[in-house]
């Protein structure tokens, strides 16, 4: 695949584009930096805090566990969500707790623009009943860098 | 850490740089040691460092392998050596590296741990780069968490396009 080709392969995006506009406008949540994310299609949003609280869509792989090359409006696609603490323990990067889940998973593209909305308004309160202690407790530690 | 590094790519008997051959059959090396000879990287007849355009068009995959060690060898203790973790063919990077490619600091020996590190599909071969400063930390800096990924691998991305001259040959990766 060339450049031109991921950019075809990410064009479809923009149906949903709208729904993360109004979401994000109504309860304060950021889009990542696309850079972050990779080729691959995918729109990650979040709110910056203690915990950060993120949504995450993006297209799955197929059955041998790598990308799709070409869109098909029946590619599966997921949704999942979640909080990251990230607490600095003298190491270069620091530490980080996640807590994560999914929200749906392998729903065909052309079924994703009716359940989205729902889907995030549905878990944003489990998100947000997250604390930094709770994630200390319940998330899985990852040590950040090398 | 470097003489790890060596010991992975060499073999567990060489750690210096001069303690191995190179030999090219067709498009095909193979690296020697003192250990039984396998094969660690292969090229296609559009191969990555050898379609790069020029003079390296010209060039055949062990004077490419004695610049890699040669390049070791200057470095001392410490390469500064980048890393792109990729299943797209050799041929893919004959121009180089894309601008805004992700790449890492780590030299992972497991593929499936740099995919839940770097949150991407298993890779099947590493590209080293020489790092000349032309990668910045991405923003934010480490991989983030998914729901398939644990992410924590650390992220670069290069404003530029990185030219070919600067790759080195793929090595091959695989789960462990």
């Amino acid at each position: 695949m060339n450049e031109a080709d991921f950019a075809a392969l990410n064009e479809h995006l923009e149906e949903v584009r709208p729904i993360f506009d109004a979401f994000c406008a109504r309860h304060g949540l950021v889009y990542v930096n696309r850079k972050s994310l990779g080729r691959y299609p995918r729109i990650r949003i979040e709110r910056p805090g203690e915990p950060t609280i993120w949504f995450d869509l993006w297209m799955e792989f197929n059955k041998d566990g790598q990308r799709f090359e070409q869109f098909r409006r029946d590619l599966p696609y997921e949704l999942s969500a979640g909080a990251s603490l990230v607490v600095q323990d003298g190491s270069k990067n620091g530490i980080r707790f996640d807590k994560c889940f999914q929200c749906f998973s392998g729903k065909p593209f052309d079924q994703v623009g009716a359940v989205l909305q729902g889907e995030m308004e549905k878990h944003l309160p489990t998100l947000e009943g997250w604390d930094a202690q709770y994630l200390k407790n319940n998330g899985e530690k990852v040590q950040l860098g090398t | 850490m470097w003489f790890w590094a060596l010991a992975v790519w060499f073999g567990p008997t060489t750690a210096a740089t001069t303690g191995f051959a190179v030999e090219c059959d067709g498009n095909q090396a193979m690296i020697a040691y003192d250990a039984p000879s396998f094969s660690s990287f292969n090229y296609d007849s559009g191969a990555v460092l050898l379609a790069g355009g020029g003079s390296e068009r010209s060039q055949r995959p062990d004077v490419h392998f004695t610049r890699f060690a040669k390049f070791l060898a200057a470095e001392g203790t410490a390469p500064n050596l980048m890393y792109h973790y990729t299943t797209a063919s050799e041929s893919s990077f004959a121009n180089g590296l894309w601008e805004g490619s992700s790449v890492t600091d780590k030299l992972y020996t497991d593929a499936a741990q740099a995919s839940q590190e770097l949150g991407i599909p298993v890779s099947n071969k590493v590209i080293p780069i020489q790092n000349t400063g032309q990668f910045i930390p991405n923003a934010p800096s480490t991989v983030q968490r998914s729901f398939r990924f644990t992410g924590g691998g650390s992220d670069f991305i290069n404003p530029q396009a990185v030219p070919p001259s600067q790759l080195f040959p793929a090595q091959p990766i695989g789960p462990h």
